[in-house]
C-alpha cells in the first residue's frame, strides 16, 4: 500500500545524492561576495531535495515484507571485486532520510548571513548532506564506507574552522575517535567479503547478498589462547565505529566539545542526525549481518547503553553551559535508543526506530532554543539567565513544548520511543528498563531546571530579551508539529516500517 | 454515544486551543466566556451520556490506531460506563462551577487568558485519563493532567516558591508515571492486552494472588500514590498550593488528587485478583488519612490546611477501595468534591479580603463583612466533619468507616484509624474555622471587608447545595453495574456504627470549641507543654527535610563529581591517556592545519596497507586454522 506510485524509471534516491551536490556546485561557481544568492541558493537545493525525499516516503509501498527493498538502483562499479553502486530504501532509512533533508533546510536557513566564509560553509553543509544521505541509501559496504568517510571530511572543517571556543581540540579529538571507528570499520568490511568469498565462491559487498548468508565460524588463537568466533570479531569491529558516532558510553568523550564547539546549524545535524547513523549501522549491519553475535553481545551493549542514560542523566544535571546540557541530554537519550536495539527484539528495535526521528527533532529544537538564548542573551550560561518568559511569552511556550518532548512527556513525540523501548527492554532485559526509568525521572529533573532555570523566577535577567522573529516561529513550527503528530497517532510509523524490521535477521533467528 | 463521548471530550480541547492560541487577543470577556463555557457545554454532553448510560447503554469505541506492530495493538478507544460517567459528571460539574469563579477571582491577573488555557487543557486531560478505554491512553490522559497541575502550580512562574513547587510536583509524579508504564509492560508481557475489555477479561487466567499480578497491581499504586498525594509521595500537594485557589479546588482538591481512587475503582477486578496489593492499598489509606489529619492540626495557612485534609480525605477513599469497598470510595469521592471545592472557593473569598494573606492567625469575624462566604464555608466545615444526616459527607464517610469496621478480616483496625480521622478532621476543620471566621477579630488593623461579587458567591452556594444534598444520590445503585450491589447492613448496625462515628467527631468539634472559641489560653499551654511534638507535627513529621537530605542533595553531588572528576579524570583521562600512548607525533600537528589533515591521510593509509595485509593473508594463506 502506498498513496500513489512513481515513475519506476527515475534513478530518484541517486537525486536525492545529486540534488545536494548538484546545488554545491552552483555554489563554487558564485562569488563570494554574493552572500545571500548563495544562501539563497543553499536554501533552495535543501527545499528540492526535500521534496524530492517527500516524494519517495510518499511513495514507498507500505507492508512489503521481508528484506525487500524499494527504490532499488544498481550500476556496476568494480564488479571484479564485486563492488557496485547499489542503492536502496527500506523501513530502517525511509524516516532518517526524510529527517536528514528535513534538518539540513533548518540549518541552512538559520544559517548567519553574516558568518565568515559563508561560501565554504555553505558548500561543506550541502557536501555533507549528500554523503549522510548516501549512508542512508547504500547498500554496497564499499559504497557505505565511502559514504561514511566523505561525511567526516565536511564535518571535520565545519567545526574547525567555524566552531569556537576550543574548536580545533574538539576536532581534533573528534577526528581521532571517528578514524579509529572506521579503521575497524573498514577491516570488519573487508572481512566479512572475504570469509562470505570462502564461504560460497562469491565476492560481494552488496548488503543483500551478505545478509543471506551469515558470516559464521569459529577463529582458534594460537597455542592454548582459545578461540573466538569469527561473526562476534566482525560485529565488533562495525560496532567500534557506530559505537563511537552514537555514542556508546564511555566512547563519549568528543562528543561535549564536539558539540559546544559546533556552530548553531552545525550542531543541529550533527547532534540531530550524525549520530543516528550510528544507531542506524548498529541495525543495517551488526544485527542483520551477525544476528547470532548480536544476541550473544547485545547484553553488554545494553548494559553500556542503559549506563549512557544514567550518565548523561546525571552529567547534565552539573551542567552550567546550556550546549553541554543538551549534549549531555542527548547522550541520555541516545542511550534509550541503543538500549532498544540491542534488546534485540521487535518493538525495541521499532521504538528505536521512532526514536532515532524523535531524537532528532528534539535535539535539533533544543539546540535551536539554544542558539535563540545566546544570540538574544549573549550567553548560554545558566546561572546568568533567569525570568525571560515574562519578556518574550512566546518563546517561553515555544520552549516549554521542546523540553516536554525531550523528558518524554506522554502525548508528545518522546514517550511513544521510549515506551516501546522500555517494553523491549523489560521483556530483555527487566533491570535495565528498570535503569532507564529513573532515566526518565532524572530528564523531568534536569529538563525543568533547565527550562524553569532560564524562562521563571524574577526578575528577568537580562532585561531585555527580544521576542522570537518569525523565521524563529517557522523553524521551529515544523519540528514541534512533528513532536505533536508522532505524539498523538504515530500510527503511521509501525505501519510503514514493520515490514522490514520483522524480517530482520535478529528477529527472525 | 459514539459521538457523544468524543464531544465531551473535545469540547474543552478547543476552548484550549482558542484561548492558547488567540487567547491574548482577545478581549477578557471572551477568554473567560470560552473557557467556562466550553465546559459548561461539555456538562452539558455529560448529561446526555449520563441519560444513555441510565437507559442501560456503554461504549467501547475505537477511533484510530495509536500503533500496531505483531500482537502490539493500541487502538485510541474510549470506554464509557457508569464509573466513567460518574466521573465526567463531577469534572465537567464541579469544573464548570469553579471557572465561573475563576471569571471573577482571576480578574486582575495579567495572565487571565493563559489561566483558562491551562484550565482548560487540565479538564480535557482529565476526561481524557477517565475516558479512555486503554492503558496507554489513561498513562497520556495520566500525564497531561499532572502537565496542567505543574503549569497552574507555577502559574505566577516570578515566584521562585511557585516555581520550585511546579517542579517537585512533576518529578514525584513522574516516578508514579513511570510506575504506571511498568505496569502497562507487565500486562502486556503476560496477558497481551492493553485495552481494559481485554484486560478484564483475561486478567483470571494469571493466578490469584501471583508475583503477576500483585506486581502489577503495585506498580498501579506508585502512580495512584504520586498522583493522590499518599504516603509516601504525599509532599508535593502542599507546596501545590502556590497555585491560584481556583486551581487548588479543580484540580489538588476536587478531581486529579482523585485519579488514584479512580485508577484503583478502574482496576478493581485486578486489585481482588491481588488481595496484598489492595491491602496494601487500604494501608497506605488508613495511614495517609491519619498522618495528615494530625499535620492539619499544626498549620496555621489555610490552603495548607485544606490541602492536608484533602491527602487526609483521599486517604479514606484508598482505604475505601483497598478493602473492596469501591462505592462507598467512589460516593466518597463525589461528595468530597463537592464540599472540598466549595471549601477551597470560600477560602479564595477570604484571602482575597485579606489582600493575599493566607495565614488564619491574621482573620476573623467575617459573618458581618463576608456572609454568603461565611455561611457556605460552615456548611462546608459540618459536611466534612460529617455532622449527622443533612450532610453528604456524613452519609459517604460513615460508609466507609462502616465498611472498614464491619469487613471480614482485620480491616477493622483500619476501620480505628478512620474514626480517630474523623474525630482529628473535625478537631481541625472546627479550629480552622473558628480562627479565621470566629468570633474575635485579630487583625492588628482595621480593613472593611467586601463580600466577593456574585460569580464568586454564586458557584459556592451551588456547591453548598450539593455538600448537603449528594448524600442523598442513590451513587451505590447507579454504579452496581460496575461493581455490583453492595452488601446491605441492618439499620440497628447502621445507626450503632454511626454513632461511633459521630461520637469521634463529636469529641474533635469538642476539643476544638472549648480550646479555641472558650478558653484560647488552652491552646497555648498545651502548644508548650507538648513542644516537641507540636513542632514535630508543625514539621510536617520532616518528610521534606529527609528526602532533600537522601535524595536531592546527594543526588546533585554525584552530579558535581561525575562532573568534575568521573569525567574529565576517569574516562577522558583513559581516552587521552590511550590517545597519548599511540599518537604521541598528532601533538606536532596540532595547531597547524594541513598538518592535521596529513595526519588524517596518514592513519587511514597506515589503516589501507593494514588491512590490505590481512585480507592477503586471510584469503591467501592462513597460519590458524578457520572453523567451520
Amino acid at each position: 500500500m502506498s498513496w500513489y506510485t512513481l515513475p519506476t524509471n527515475v534513478p530518484w534516491l541517486s537525486l536525492v545524492l545529486v540534488v545536494p551536490l548538484v546545488g554545491a556546485l552552483l555554489v563554487v561557481l558564485t562569488p563570494s561576495v554574493a552572500g545571500r544568492v548563495i544562501k539563497q541558493l543553499g536554501i533552495l537545493t535543501a527545499v528540492i531535495t526535500l521534496a524530492l525525499v517527500l516524494a519517495i516516503i510518499g511513495g514507498f509501498q507500505q507492508g512489503v515484507g521481508g528484506l525487500h527493498l524499494q527504490f532499488e538502483e544498481v550500476l556496476r562499479w568494480i564488479p571484479s571485486l564485486g563492488i557496485s553502486y547499489h542503492l536502496g530504501i527500506d523501513g530502517l532509512s525511509l524516516f532518517l532520510l526524510g529527517l536528514n533533508a528535513l534538518l539540513f533546510l533548518i540549518a541552512i536557513i538559520v544559517t548567519d548571513s553574516a558568518t565568515p566564509r559563508l561560501k565554504e560553509f555553505i558548500l561543506l553543509l550541502l557536501i555533507l548532506e549528500a554523503a549522510t544521505a548516501g549512508i542512508l541509501l547504500a547498500l554496497d559496504l564499499i559504497l557505505f564506507y565511502v559514504f561514511w568517510e566523505a561525511m567526516l571530511v565536511p564535518l571535520y572543517f565545519l567545526i574547525g574552522v567555524w566552531g569556537e571556543g576550543r574548536r580545533i581540540y574538539a576536532a581534533f579529538k573528534f577526528l581521532i575517535y571517528t578514524v579509529i571507528g572506521s579503521f575497524a570499520m573498514l577491516i570488519a568490511i573487508l572481512a566479512v567479503a572475504g570469509i562470505n568469498f570462502s564461504q560460497t565462491g562469491q565476492l560481494s559487498f552488496d548488503w543483500t547478498v551478505l545478509v543471506q548468508h551469515p558470516a559464521a565460524g569459529v577463529w582458534h588463537l594460537p597455542g592454548s589462547l582459545g578461540s573466538v568466533g569469527i561473526p562476534q570479531l566482525l560485529f565488533v569491529g562495525f560496532a567500534l565505529a557506530f559505537a563511537i558516532k552514537m555514542p556508546i558510553w564511555p566512547l563519549h568523550t568528543w562528543l561535549p566539545p564536539a558539540y559546544t564547539a559546533s556552530p548553531v546549524p552545525v550542531v543541529i545535524v550533527f547532534a540531530g542526525l550524525v549520530s543516528k547513523l550510528g544507531a542506524y549501522g548498529f541495525i543495517r549491519f551488526n544485527l542483520s549481518l551477525f544476528p547470532d553475535a548480536a544476541h550473544s553481545l547485545g547484553g553488554p551493549l545494553a548494559v553500556l547503553a542503559t549506563i549512557g542514560i544514567l550518565y548523561g542523566a546525571v552529567m547534565a544535571l552539573a551542567q552550567t553551559d546550556l550546549k553541554r546540557l543538551v549534549a549531555y541530554a542527548s547522550m541520555s537519550h541516545l542511550g534509550f535508543i541503543g538500549l532498544g536495539i540491542f534488546a534485540g527484539n521487535l518493538l525495541g528495535i521499532e521504538g528505536a526506530l521512532v526514536q532515532m526521528i524523535n531524537h532528532g527533532v528534539i535535539i535539533a529544537a533544543l539546540f535551536l532554543v539554544v542558539g535563540m538564548i545566546e544570540r538574544r542573551a549573549g550567553t548560554r550560561l545558566r546561572g546568568e539567565l533567569r525570568g525571560l518568559g515574562a519578556t518574550a511569552p512566546l518563546f517561553a511556550a515555544l520552549f516549554l513544548v521542546v523540553s516536554l518532548a525531550a523528558l518524554g512527556l506522554p502525548g508528545l513525540n518522546g514517550f511513544v520511543g521510549e515506551f516501546l523501548i522500555m517494553l523491549g527492554a523489560w521483556s530483555s532485559f527487566l533491570p535495565l528498563a528498570v535503569g532507564a526509568g529513573i532515566g526518565v525521572v532524572l530528564a523531568a529533573w534536569y529538563v525543568l531546571r533547565f527550562y524553569q532555570g532560564s524562562t521563571q523566577d524574577a526578575p528577568p535577567h537580562p532585561a531585555s530579551f527580544p521576542e522570537l522573529r518569525i523565521l524563529d516561529v517557522g523553524v521551529l513550527a515544523p519540528l514541534l508539529a512533528l513532536m505533536v503528530v508522532i505524539g498523538i497517532s504515530p500510527g503511521f510509523f509501525p505501519a510503514a516500517v514493520d515490514a522490514t524490521v520483522k524480517a530482520l535477521p535478529v528477529i527472525l533467528r | 454515544m459514539d459521538i457523544l463521548a468524543p464531544l465531551v471530550l473535545l469540547t474543552p480541547l478547543a476552548g484550549f486551543l482558542v484561548n492558547a492560541l488567540f487567547g491574548r487577543l482577545l478581549p477578557r470577556r471572551v477568554v473567560g466566556w470560552v473557557g467556562a463555557g466550553s465546559i459548561g457545554l461539555a456538562f452539558v454532553f455529560a448529561l446526555l451520556t449520563l441519560s444513555q448510560v441510565l437507559g442501560g447503554q456503554k461504549l467501547d469505541q475505537s477511533y484510530f490506531t495509536w500503533w500496531q506492530s505483531a500482537d502490539f495493538n493500541v487502538p485510541f478507544n474510549l470506554y464509557v460506563d457508569a464509573l466513567s460517567t460518574l466521573m465526567i459528571l463531577v469534572i465537567t460539574g464541579v469544573g464548570f462551577l469553579i471557572h465561573l469563579y475563576s471569571i471573577g477571582y482571576m480578574r486582575e491577573d495579567a495572565g487571565f487568558s493563559r489561566f483558562f488555557a491551562y484550565m482548560n487543557l487540565f479538564v480535557f486531560s482529565m476526561l481524557l485519563l477517565v475516558l479512555s478505554g486503554n492503558l496507554v491512553f489513561l498513562i497520556i490522559g495520566w500525564a497531561l493532567v499532572g502537565l496542567s497541575s505543574y503549569l497552574l502550580i507555577g502559574f505566577w512562574f516570578e515566584r521562585r516558591s511557585a516555581v520550585l513547587a511546579a517542579r517537585k510536583a512533576f518529578v514525584m509524579n513522574t516516578i508514579g508515571d513511570v510506575g504506571m508504564v511498568f505496569a502497562a509492560f507487565l500486562i502486556f508481557l503476560n496477558l497481551r492486552v492493553l485495552d481494559f475489555q481485554g484486560l478484564f477479561s483475561r486478567v483470571h487466567d494469571l493466578p490469584k494472588g501471583g508475583m503477576v499480578i500483585t506486581s502489577i497491581c503495585l506498580l498501579l499504586l506508585v502512580g495512584a500514590v504520586a498522583k493522590s498525594a499518599q504516603l509516601p509521595l504525599h509532599t508535593w500537594l502542599p507546596d501545590a498550593m502556590e497555585g491560584p485557589t481556583p486551581v487548588s479546588a479543580l484540580i489538588h482538591a476536587a478531581t486529579m488528587v482523585t485519579a488514584g481512587v479512580y485508577l484503583v475503582a478502574r482496576m478493581h477486578l485486578l486489585y481482588d485478583w491481588a488481595p496484598t496489593a489492595a491491602a496494601t492499598v487500604a494501608v497506605i489509606g488508613g495511614v495517609t488519612a491519619l498522618f495528615a489529619a494530625t499535620i492539619g492540626t499544626a498549620q496555621v495557612d489555610i490552603k495548607r490546611i485544606l490541602a492536608y485534609s484533602t491527602m487526609s480525605q483521599i486517604g479514606y477513599m484508598f482505604l475505601a477501595v483497598g478493602i473492596g469497598a469501591y462505592t462507598a470510595g467512589m460516593f466518597h469521592f463525589m461528595t468530597h468534591a463537592f464540599f472540598k471545592a466549595l471549601l477551597f472557593l470560600a477560602a479564595g473569598n477570604v484571602i482575597h479580603a485579606f489582600h493575599e494573606d493566607q495565614d488564619i492567625r491574621h482573620m476573623g469575624n467575617l459573618r458581618a463583612g463576608l456572609p454568603v462566604t461565611f455561611w457556605t464555608f460552615l456548611i462546608g466545615t459540618l459536611s466534612i466533619s460529617g455532622f449527622p444526616i443533612v450532610t453528604a459527607g456524613f452519609w459517604s464517610k460513615d460508609e466507609i468507616i462502616r465498611a472498614a469496621l464491619t469487613a471480614a478480616g482485620s480491616e477493622y483496625l483500619l476501620g480505628i484509624l478512620a474514626l480517630l480521622t474523623a474525630g482529628l478532621t473535625a478537631f481541625y476543620m472546627f479550629r480552622l474555622f473558628i480562627i479565621a471566621f470566629g468570633w474575635e477579630w485579630m487583625a492588628h488593623d482595621d480593613r472593611h471587608l467586601h463580600e466577593a461579587p456574585p460569580i464568586q458567591t454564586i458557584p459556592i452556594i451551588v456547591l453548598a447545595a450539593g455538600a448537603v444534598v449528594a448524600g442523598y444520590i442513590p451513587v451505590a445503585s447507579f454504579l452496581s453495574p460496575v461493581f455490583g450491589q453492595p452488601v446491605e447492613v441492618g439499620t440497628l448496625a447502621f445507626w450503632g456504627l454511626a454513632g461511633l462515628t459521630l461520637a469521634a467527631s463529636a469529641v474533635g468539634f469538642a476539643i476544638a470549641y472549648v480550646m479555641y472559641a472558650r478558653r484560647p489560653q488552652l491552646a497555648v499551654a498545651w502548644r508548650t507543654r507538648f513542644a516537641p511534638i507540636h513542632a514535630l507535627v508543625e514539621h510536617k513529621y520532616y518528610v521534606d527535610e529527609l528526602y532533600d537530605r537522601v535524595f536531592v542533595r546527594p543526588g546533585l553531588a554525584l552530579a558535581r563529581f561525575f562532573n568534575d572528576v568521573v569525567e574529565p579524570r576517569v574516562i577522558d583521562g583513559a581516552v587521552n591517556g590511550v590517545a597519548a600512548f599511540f599518537l604521541v607525533e598528532a601533538r606536532e600537528f596540532r595547531g597547524i592545519q594541513t598538518g592535521r589533515v596529513r595526519s588524517y591521510a596518514l592513519v587511514t593509509l597506515g589503516g589501507a596497507v593494514g588491512v590490505l595485509l590481512i585480507v592477503a593473508l586471510y584469503l591467501g594463506y592462513l597460519p590458524w586454522k578457520l572453523g567451520a
